[in-house]
């Protein structure tokens, strides 16, 4: 999440941008030493990072290159027989394939519901609006395993939907809308949401009345003062939120886990049946490696589109 | 670029905010001739900014009528009301270049690309920009922002030209330089403006006319002349410029504004008033503390310094307790008789100073001075 984090606290500083001031250093002489210093105060993390995420990943990856011998033994060599075993196997492409459509499905759906909040808790002027960004985001109080049990309640045949609908003789059967790909994705929306309605308002700094009402006041209707000015301000925040959405929900397991009853297949899942049913580690490691690929591009991609925004 | 000159009149314009008691702009009358340009000034708080967001048409008023060239603008939506604003903030549009913002007010009225392109050239010329057009708002000074805002809100020709406090972010040196540059502009194009303003030579130095608001009304509506020789009222008086009272104990009115007065510190004098003071209640007589002449005492027919002395006019003994140096004035306040204290700004005279304890005298043209009453 750092490099979202960091993207996205910058959009103001356009590249290439080169008008703008030099940031006010101190003299000549403190320069270097004061360099020093502020990457002196990056080390705690850095030993962080390296050592709670660096390691981790290499050793991933040195698992990856091993192979999972004919009796389930592991067995340590330098090969890359797991990545073609995935990427040989249309099984695992269709893997790659839900894991990305209910990627961008989340996303798409956490952004669309986010945003009105989103943009109705920046503007508020109301003394409530502590209290409301916090209704916004205190669902995170309550663990993700609970909100999807609270999910299978309501969506699963028995749940409470099928029950009022049976009930009511609209339909003869219940909906299948559990152990799914729509009830995962309906879930992990719902669990996603306050990290995309955090993302925005954080991401909407750039927003502010005045810039509205001076499009108002040249002539730009309401609906012209979204799509010219409310819109384009508020971009970034929104590709944060998608981003944000879209990492969390192809890194989900317990939610796909719990509503898809198995039915469900995508990288997280299939990581952990490789990693705890099948014992294939090498094989868990690919598939994480490639998730990790994953990840990577998408980050890239975000990059690439804040930076467009920036240089309009 | 040209300006259809447009009339503007506030009849009985109200602003009552919910769970307030009192109104922030309490039914005020204004008119606003063609190619004035109106100063409202007031403190914060007085309502003076409502006002203008109510004329802009981006707050609704409770009641009263905005009329613009005859016709009543209320519920009139702010994108259409074909108005130029100039925020605070200025409120450029940071996604865009200079070209774009001050050309978005010409795409949204639909004109054709070469249009849009020529009108915006002008304009940046109008404000020596033209050579920024492609940079983007964060990459220019205050000052050139102040001046594309000037521009986008120009370029559309406006029935009215709404400025918020446009000067308000600027350094002092560049304030003054800005000040000249809008007045120039604004008489060259013609357009009816409104000026927000809480700063008092602002007002003075580019306003037709002042409209002074204090607590929602509009307590004086005069050009600046009148308003820092002829007062109103006590606040109109005190908020512009410096002043002195001398509370009177008896007045007579002579008609045609004109006073008999008497108090403690200066005796009986005849002067000029705010029309139709009745009682010497809360009645009282404004000197500005620059039109007073002061000597030290003895120095019978002394060089005086700042004001003229006038043979025959009231002197006032003191004596100095506070000197203040600023350069070009001294600001002396001086003890009188009644236990009064009296402000008397002096131009400084080389090799010459009153000094904190200096026994003078304090005397005045009893034409300076003026009677307002207790509103």
């Amino acid at each position: 999440m750092s490099a979202a984090k960091t993207t996205q606290g910058t959009p103001g500083a356009a590249p290439g941008d080169t008008s703008r001031p030099a940031p006010l250093l101190p003299g000549r002489g403190n320069r270097s030493r004061t360099r020093w210093e502020l990457l002196a105060l990056l080390i705690p993390g850095l030993i962080g990072l390296l050592l709670a995420f660096i390691l981790p990943v290499l050793a991933m990856f040195r698992m990856s290159l091993n192979e999972h011998g004919t009796a389930g033994a592991l067995v340590e060599t330098i090969s890359i027989a797991s990545y073609q075993a995935v990427l040989s196997d249309p099984f695992y492409w269709q893997v790659i394939w839900n894991t990305l459509v209910m990627g961008f499905g989340c996303a798409l759906a956490a952004v669309v519901l986010s945003y009105p909040l989103a943009l109705f808790l920046v503007r508020t002027t109301s003394k409530w609006k502590g209290v409301l960004i916090a209704l916004a985001i205190a669902p995170l109080l309550t663990s993700a395993v609970a909100r999807t049990f609270g999910w299978i309640a309501i969506l699963g045949d028995q749940g409470m939907i099928n029950s009022v609908l049976l009930a009511l003789g609209v339909v003869e059967t219940p909906l299948r809308m559990n152990n799914n790909m729509f009830g995962s994705t309906v879930a992990l929306v719902e669990i996603l949401m306050p990290y995309s309605i955090l993302a925005m308002i954080s991401g909407f700094g750039r927003l502010n009345p005045a810039l509205e009402e001076a499009a108002g006041s040249l002539g730009a209707s309401k609906f012209k003062v979204f799509t010219k000015v409310t819109l384009p301000l508020t971009l970034p925040g929104i590709f944060t939120g998608f981003l944000l959405v879209f990492v969390l929900a192809i890194s989900a397991f317990v939610t796909p886990r719990l509503m898809g009853g198995g039915r469900v297949f995508i990288l997280a899942t299939e990581i952990y049946n490789e990693a705890t049913q099948t014992l294939n580690w090498p094989l868990a490691s690919a598939l994480a490696m490639i998730l990790l690929v994953v990840f990577g591009l998408f980050i890239l991609l975000y990059q690439r589109a804040v930076k467009r925004i920036d240089q309009g | 670029m040209s300006s259809a000159q447009a009339h503007l009149e506030l009849r009985g314009l109200n602003k009552t905010y919910p769970n307030t008691e009192s109104p922030a702009v309490d039914s005020i009358d204004l008119n606003v001739a063609e190619g004035e340009l109106v100063a409202l000034l007031g403190p914060s708080g007085c309502g003076k900014t409502t006002t203008l967001r109510m004329v802009a048409g981006l707050l609704d008023p409770s009641a009263g009528e905005i009329v613009v060239n005859g016709k009543d603008l209320v519920g009139t939506p702010v994108h259409k009301r074909g108005m130029g604003m100039v925020f605070q903030s200025y409120a450029l549009f940071p996604h865009m270049t200079v070209a774009e913002n001050v050309g978005f007010g010409l795409q949204m009225r639909k004109l054709p690309r070469k249009e849009v392109k020529d009108r915006v050239q002008e304009a940046l010329a109008m404000v020596q920009l033209d050579h920024l057009a492609q940079r983007r708002p964060a990459a220019l000074s205050g000052g050139q922002q102040q001046r594309v805002a000037l521009a986008r809100a120009l370029v559309v020709e406006p029935t009215l030209l709404l400025l918020d406090e446009p000067l308000s972010n600027l350094d002092a040196k560049l304030r003054e330089a800005m000040r000249r540059e809008i007045k120039q502009i604004q008489q060259r194009l013609g357009t009816t403006t409104l000026f927000v303003t809480h700063d008092q030579d602002e007002a003075l130095d580019m306003a037709d006319k002042i409209a002074i608001m204090h607590n929602g009304v509009i307590a004086q509506y005069a050009p600046p002349e009148e308003i820092f020789d002829r007062p109103a009222t006590r606040f109109v008086a005190t908020f512009v410029g410096k002043a002195n009272f001398i509370e009177a104990t008896e007045v007579v009115g002579r008609g045609g504004g004109r006073y008999r007065v008497s108090s403690d510190l200066l005796g009986t004098l005849e002067v000029e008033g705010v029309e139709g003071i009745e009682a010497a209640e809360d009645a009282a007589l404004v000197v500005r503390p620059h039109r007073l002449g002061v000597r030290r005492r003895g120095e019978s027919s002394a060089p005086q310094i700042g004001g003229e002395i006038v043979p025959g006019g009231p002197v006032v003994p003191g004596r100095v307790v506070d000197s203040a140096y600023t350069g070009n004035v001294r600001s002396l306040v001086v003890d009188v008789p009644d236990g009064q204290q009296i402000m008397i700004d002096e131009l400084t005279v080389r090799d010459r100073a009153l000094a904190i304890g200096d026994e003078v005298e304090i005397a005045f043209d009893p034409d300076d001075a003026f009677l307002v009453g207790s509103r």
